[in-house]
């Protein structure tokens, strides 16, 4: 047994990285749907990428050893809020009354309560340096999302196109997975 | 802050996963401190002091010394 130095070895993508994968991408997708106007383009590009992540990225041995029944909470939270992101669109499209739409609007403000609350005790769940990688990692979410969102408001006051709200999360999650593996390398 | 938290192990010929496991955290964790790129908080110091028998002085040590 290697007892000197036990590098982190790589091994084969297992189904729970893909399908984890998937679902980002199928999230991701609903973005880029939002804010391209068209939904299938934008659940493919979603799809290609969470593909691409789940084959490349999650292809190393995970050091962050999610519980399993963190794990399942943040999944079935994943899955409602999809339902809740695509039952909402649905039955606001439906309905012609504006107190309807509001209503079906704000449909997935429940299940994305819960998501939240799902990574949050997942994170809570970690041991104390991973928990300060992701700690790190939410900071570096945060400082990015602040530069981007501020920088592209003001160029928007000197003409530059707006696009959807839709995208502050997406650009919030490409930071923390930025971050988190950029620090993940750092400790590592 | 130095360690020398590798010693101890390869003394007792554990891997970092079977101390990891011990102490209940993860194998990064052993491996991060191990190479001083992560100070442990205070109660995961004591764990390790009484997982070795050994005060917390005897395992870790400023730099400087």
């Amino acid at each position: 047994m290697d007892y000197q130095n036990d590098k982190l070895e790589k091994k084969k993508p297992n189904r729970r990285s893909i399908i984890l994968g998937l679902l980002i991408g199928l999230i991701a997708g609903i973005g880029f749907g939002f804010a391209l106007d068209s939904l299938p383009i934008g659940i493919a590009l979603g799809l290609s990428i969470g593909a691409a992540l789940s084959t490349n990225k999650l292809r190393q041995k995970p050091p962050m050893k999610i519980a399993r029944n963190d794990m399942i909470r943040i999944l079935i939270g994943l899955a409602l809020y999809m339902i809740g992101i695509l039952g909402g669109i649905t039955w606001s499209d439906a309905v012609s009354d504006r107190s309807m739409q509001i209503i079906a609007a704000s449909l997935p403000i429940l299940p994305g309560i819960f998501f939240v609350y799902a990574v949050g005790k997942a994170i809570s769940n970690l041991d104390e340096m991973q928990r300060r990688i992701q700690t790190e990692a939410l900071a570096i979410a945060f400082a990015g999302t602040f530069l981007v969102t501020q920088s592209y408001g003001l160029l928007g006051e000197v003409g530059i196109p707006q696009v959807s709200w839709v995208f502050v999360p997406l650009v919030m999650v490409f930071f923390w997975m930025v971050g988190k593996l950029w620090l993940m390398r750092k400790y590592q | 802050m130095n360690n020398k938290l590798r010693v101890l192990r390869a003394e007792r010929k554990w891997s970092q996963a079977e101390l990891a496991e011990r102490l209940d955290v993860s194998r990064q964790t052993i491996n991060a401190i191990e190479t001083d790129k992560y100070d442990p908080s205070l109660p995961l110091a004591f764990k390790m002091a009484n997982l070795f028998n050994l005060s917390i002085e005897e395992i870790f040590f400023p730099k400087d010394i």
